[in-house]
């Protein structure tokens, strides 16, 4: 039996539970080890080696380590290819660059206005830091735009990639979660038709749900 | 049938992908998009790229936006022709993912607001923030010196070999170097400006800078 891999953060930070949900539908059993980021663990010299940018997640298995959420994920894809959700990777090179280029899309132009808002009305009254509004109603207009151009995608496939669920959706589960759960900006997601059916339906898989119990455990 | 870039060979972007095609010996055809004129907004180009971006490349039927996914379909695609771009077996993919994420999130976005508030918006006749410009300056000077001592144990950041995450970097260290005139971020890290030297001397990265006419 194989030793279960290694996750090191808190189930909280998007990025990292970006990892749990790939684990889970790819069926991989893990270990999560907490970093707690209000002490600064993850700036001591121990994580820093796990982790030199001082950022979570990190990952190890018996052959290697590794940082960076989308990295991690596309590893193990490729690792564990036979394993839970075959597909989530594509199973030929034009789905997979189809889901490469959402992937980047979610990273270039979905993560920067949504990640900043999840700060900023998540994260920030809990940290006692004090919220930017201007900065707040700037990204809210960013991500109106990227949301728009979703809708009319979303209106072709089924899914960002194509017909079937893939990674890319699966990169945008941790930020969406909290603005619709967690914030007023859920509507954003929720009054545009497609997205929001999309949303719905990314949302209710069980991958997910078990990540989001995991959250709330935590 | 030569691939179709749209692009222009000043992006950065467009840049990264042109530096792999050469690597690899792709044959390409460079399709200029007027961004000065905003033909990248208009709704023809909008069918391409829906974020109105570039580069989008035309390969026959096949349409793919986004540089770094475009590099990736690339090096999988001809991995016979040069198989070391993405690594030689799934730990050194993994490492090169790794290092291409590094460059897509904790490097690109800080030259970019970098550029943009010393070169763009003062091009523009708009004043740049230059605190901002300082900030992201002392960001850089803390994500290099990780650079510095990654490059301290290998050659290159994934290993001993050049890869597609060596190569994604170099559009965005010619415009420290050059436009933003922060060459001294580089120079002053011992292993890092030998890494520079050593990718940006490459020949494909030489054919770019005179396509590009620098």
């Amino acid at each position: 039996m194989a030793t279960p891999v290694k996750v090191y953060g808190p189930p909280m930070s998007t990025a990292v539970s970006r990892v749990l949900a790939c684990l889970y539908e790819k069926n991989v059993e893990f270990e999560l080890i907490s970093i707690n980021m209000s002490k600064g663990e993850h700036k001591k010299p121990e994580f820093l080696k796990l982790q030199p940018f001082g950022q979570v997640p990190a990952f190890e298995d018996e052959s290697i380590s590794i940082f960076e959420s989308r990295a991690i994920c596309r590893y193990i894809c490729d690792k564990y290819a036979d394993k839970g959700n075959k597909g989530l990777y594509g199973t030929n090179p034009l789905a997979k660059a189809s889901i490469d280029q959402w992937i980047e899309a979610e990273g270039q132009s979905f993560n920067p206005p949504s990640s900043t808002l999840v700060f900023q009305l998540a994260f920030a009254p809990r940290m006692n830091i004090k919220q930017d509004k201007v900065l707040i109603r700037q990204n809210e207009e960013k991500l109106s735009k990227v949301l728009d151009i979703y809708e009319k995608r979303l209106g072709e496939a089924r899914f960002l990639a194509g017909d079937e669920f893939s990674l890319a959706d699966l990169s945008h589960l941790p930020n969406t979660q909290y603005l619709v759960s967690g914030t007023d900006k859920g509507n954003l997601f929720t009054s545009r038709e497609n997205v929001g059916r999309w949303w719905d339906e990314i949302s209710s898989r069980d991958s997910w749900k078990k990540v989001v119990d995991l959250q709330k455990g935590a | 049938m030569a691939v179709k870039v749209y692009g222009t060979v000043e992006s950065a972007c467009t840049q990264r992908v042109i530096a792999c095609l050469l690597e690899m010996g792709v044959d390409f055809e460079l399709v200029h998009v007027d961004l000065d004129a905003g033909e990248h907004k208009r709704p023809e180009f909008l069918v391409r790229q829906p974020f109105g971006q570039v580069p989008v490349i035309e390969d026959g039927d096949f349409r793919l936006y986004e540089s770094r996914a475009i590099v990736r379909y690339y090096v999988a695609k001809y991995a016979d022709r040069v198989p070391s771009l993405m690594g030689n077996n799934l730990e050194e993919r993994a490492m090169v993912d790794q290092w291409l994420e590094v460059e897509a999130h904790n490097f690109n976005d800080l030259i970019f607001t970098l550029v943009l508030q010393l070169v763009i918006l003062p091009r523009m006749g708009e004043p740049g923030d230059l605190a901002l410009a300082h900030s992201c300056e002392q960001k850089l000077e803390k994500v290099l010196d990780v650079y510095e001592q990654r490059l301290s144990k290998c050659n290159y950041l994934a290993g001993d070999s050049f890869t597609l995450a060596d190569l994604s970097h170099l559009p965005g260290i010619r415009y420290l170097m050059n436009e933003a005139n922060m060459g001294h971020l580089i120079t002053e890290r011992k292993n890092v400006n030998g890494w520079w030297q050593d990718i940006s001397n490459r020949p494909s990265w030489k054919k770019l800078m005179k396509l590009a006419g620098y």
